[in-house]
């Protein structure tokens, strides 16, 4: 049994590895990807979902809510790759000639991470709301760190005089 | 007798891509930046060349490997500290957090290594050699379960992963997982298939050589200015976070 759990371990590790390998790849050609707001805001509506809990027999509902949060997870692993591409982008500057260049570069370097530790928080508590579709949970408490890292990216932009970054902003 | 060839072939294949390891190591002066990495190349490089000094005495050479595996062991365990620091140093908050889960993993591997060495010591007691093999395969499987919290880490948190330092979790992950299935087997199967092992861990290894060795010679991607956001993108990015915070 020990040596069967140790076997799995060492197959686990081999794939997880050439995972790693493919999706470095693939981080490297990831760029923002645009949010469609609107969507967004029509998808996570608390109201709308208390007018459905209202409306809607509870299975009917429970399988609503399921589809909302799936589609509501794809935006949210679309934010924590936004944060992902940031954090690289953030992590380059950090080698820049002019320090005050690279210190911005790694505070929104900072930032960004928190940003992508709080997407990681709002999809496992959007995982249990699809679990159990009857709960309300908060998703996670991102704007004064998001707002940091909108600060600081302007602030960077300025500095580098580098126009996509500067009008990113 | 063919076997003992392929084993030969890989053993002087190895033996050279060491020596090219080496040489581009100090090449990029890695000492400055890995440290424990540059010291794990050269100990297992003359580790190396003391095995085939001491392969005429089959006494001398027991202990020359298995004291030159100790240290190779726990050099892997400070390499794979040494990419840990490196992959979290721009980062303290989540560095934080990842020291924690690194933590408790390595509690957690400790118990199970533990347990290994408590199921499989019984059985190989009185044998010194098999011991051995049971100590290496409890320290190796510590080392592959940090490898896979290490990636799992840098897979959740989104970081970014310099060619180097990749290069560097790539090649001992490698070669301590196929070294871990080695030995783990190993100790089960009779001493007829210890040439397959053989065989098994010189592939692993040559292959771990040719990923350091490349990654290490890998420019580092420069800045490009192609790759920053455009106002648009940033902006519904945005908007999209701070709707999802409001809920």
């Amino acid at each position: 049994m020990m040596t069967l759990i140790v076997i799995i371990l060492a197959l686990c590790a081999i794939g997880l590895f050439f995972t790693a390998l493919r999706s470095r790849k693939k981080q490297a050609r990831q760029n923002l990807r645009p949010i469609d707001m609107k969507a967004f805001r029509a998808i996570t509506s608390r109201n709308d979902e208390v007018f459905l809990r209202r409306r809607l027999p509870h299975s009917e509902f429970s399988r609503l809510k399921r589809r909302r949060i799936r589609v509501t997870m794809l935006y949210v692993k679309r934010m924590a790759n936004n944060a992902a591409v940031v954090m690289r982008i953030g992590e380059m500057a950090r080698t820049s000639a002019n320090p005050d260049v690279a210190r911005l570069a790694a505070q929104i370097s900072e930032t960004a991470s928190q940003i992508r530790l709080q997407c990681i928080v709002a999809f496992a508590k959007l995982s249990i709301e699809f679990a159990v579709p009857s709960l309300q949970l908060n998703p996670a408490m991102l704007e004064p760190s998001y707002q940091a890292l909108r600060d600081n990216i302007a602030r960077l932009g300025q500095l580098q005089n580098a126009a996509p970054l500067s009008a990113a902003i | 007798m063919r076997v003992a060839a392929v084993v030969e072939f890989f053993w002087i294949a190895g033996a050279v891509l060491q020596l090219l390891l080496a040489a581009t190591l100090i090449y990029r002066r890695a000492w400055r930046n890995f440290p424990f990495f540059f010291t794990y190349s050269l100990i297992n490089l003359l580790h190396a060349a003391a095995c085939l000094i001491f392969r005429g005495n089959p006494f001398l050479y027991f202990y020359v490997y298995w004291v030159g595996e100790g240290f190779s062991t726990i050099l892997g365990f400070l390499v794979v500290y040494e990419v840990f620091k490196s992959i979290f140093l721009g980062h303290p908050g989540l560095r934080k957090l990842a020291t924690t889960i690194f933590s408790v993993s390595l509690l957690i591997l400790g118990v199970f290594a533990i347990m290994i060495l408590a199921h499989e010591g019984q059985t190989f007691a009185h044998n010194i050699s098999r011991s051995v093999i049971v100590i290496e395969e409890a320290t190796r499987t510590i080392e592959a379960g940090l490898l896979i919290v290490l990636f799992s880490c840098t897979g959740a948190f989104g970081l970014h992963w310099r060619h180097s330092v990749f290069g560097i979790a790539l090649g001992l992950g490698i070669f301590v997982s196929v070294e871990l299935i080695a030995v783990t087997l190993r100790s089960h199967i009779s001493a007829a298939a210890n040439n397959e092992f053989a065989i098994l861990r010189a592939v692993a290894y040559t292959t771990s050589l040719f990923v350091w060795g490349t990654y290490m010679l890998l420019p580092e991607r420069a800045m490009d200015e192609s790759q920053l956001p455009q106002r648009g993108q940033l902006e519904q990015w945005n908007q999209a976070i701070l709707e999802l915070i409001h809920q």
